[in-house]
């Protein structure tokens, strides 16, 4: 029970980070288009 | 008057009190962040509204996967320093208020220097004008 606890916990943290750097890296696309950079 | 959690059926019962007090602050402030005043209109150009709807949908998940985590960590402080459970609650909810967003300033800050971009001209938070 204790390792499925800190089993869900770290992957609440991992799926957390993962996510937010998804979020991060659509932020800074949109802030990219918005200054009139070019993509690619 | 601290109390100690003595065995597993209390840790759970705080464990579950926790998460249901960080998911009450953290959907509350997701829910003004993404749908509130501040939230904006989706862009014109369908590439940036791709990027829109997805930073709007990771930022979520990311908030909602955190939140295990932050009532772990609560009951872990409950139980390491043997103070009164219902602070432990508190704690969440203050983790909860606080969130991952410091960490995805932290982040977005990383990415725009990997792609060549300067520091941002105006503080954003994050989830601002889109």
């Amino acid at each position: 029970m204790r390792d499925l606890l800190i089993i869900a916990t770290i992957a609440s943290l991992a799926l957390a980070f993962v996510a937010l750097g998804f979020a991060a890296w659509h932020h800074c696309q949109l802030e990219r288009h918005r200054h009139g950079g070019d993509r690619g | 008057m601290p109390t100690e959690i003595s065995n597993w059926r209390d840790f759970f019962f705080w464990w579950a009190a926790s998460l249901f007090a960080s998911t009450m602050v953290v959907v509350a402030r997701v829910g003004m962040k993404l749908y509130g005043d501040g939230a904006g209109d989706p862009p014109a150009d369908p590439v940036m509204a791709a990027h829109w709807a997805r930073r709007r949908r990771w930022l979520a998940i990311g908030e909602l996967s955190a939140l295990p985590a932050f009532a772990t960590l609560s009951v872990v402080v409950v139980s390491y320093y043997q103070v009164d459970p219902r602070a432990g609650v508190l704690v969440a909810m203050g983790q909860g208020f606080l969130g991952f967003p410091l960490l995805l300033d932290g982040a977005a800050w990383l990415f725009r220097k990997r792609i060549g971009m300067g520091p941002p001209a105006a503080a954003t938070s994050g989830e601002g004008n889109a």
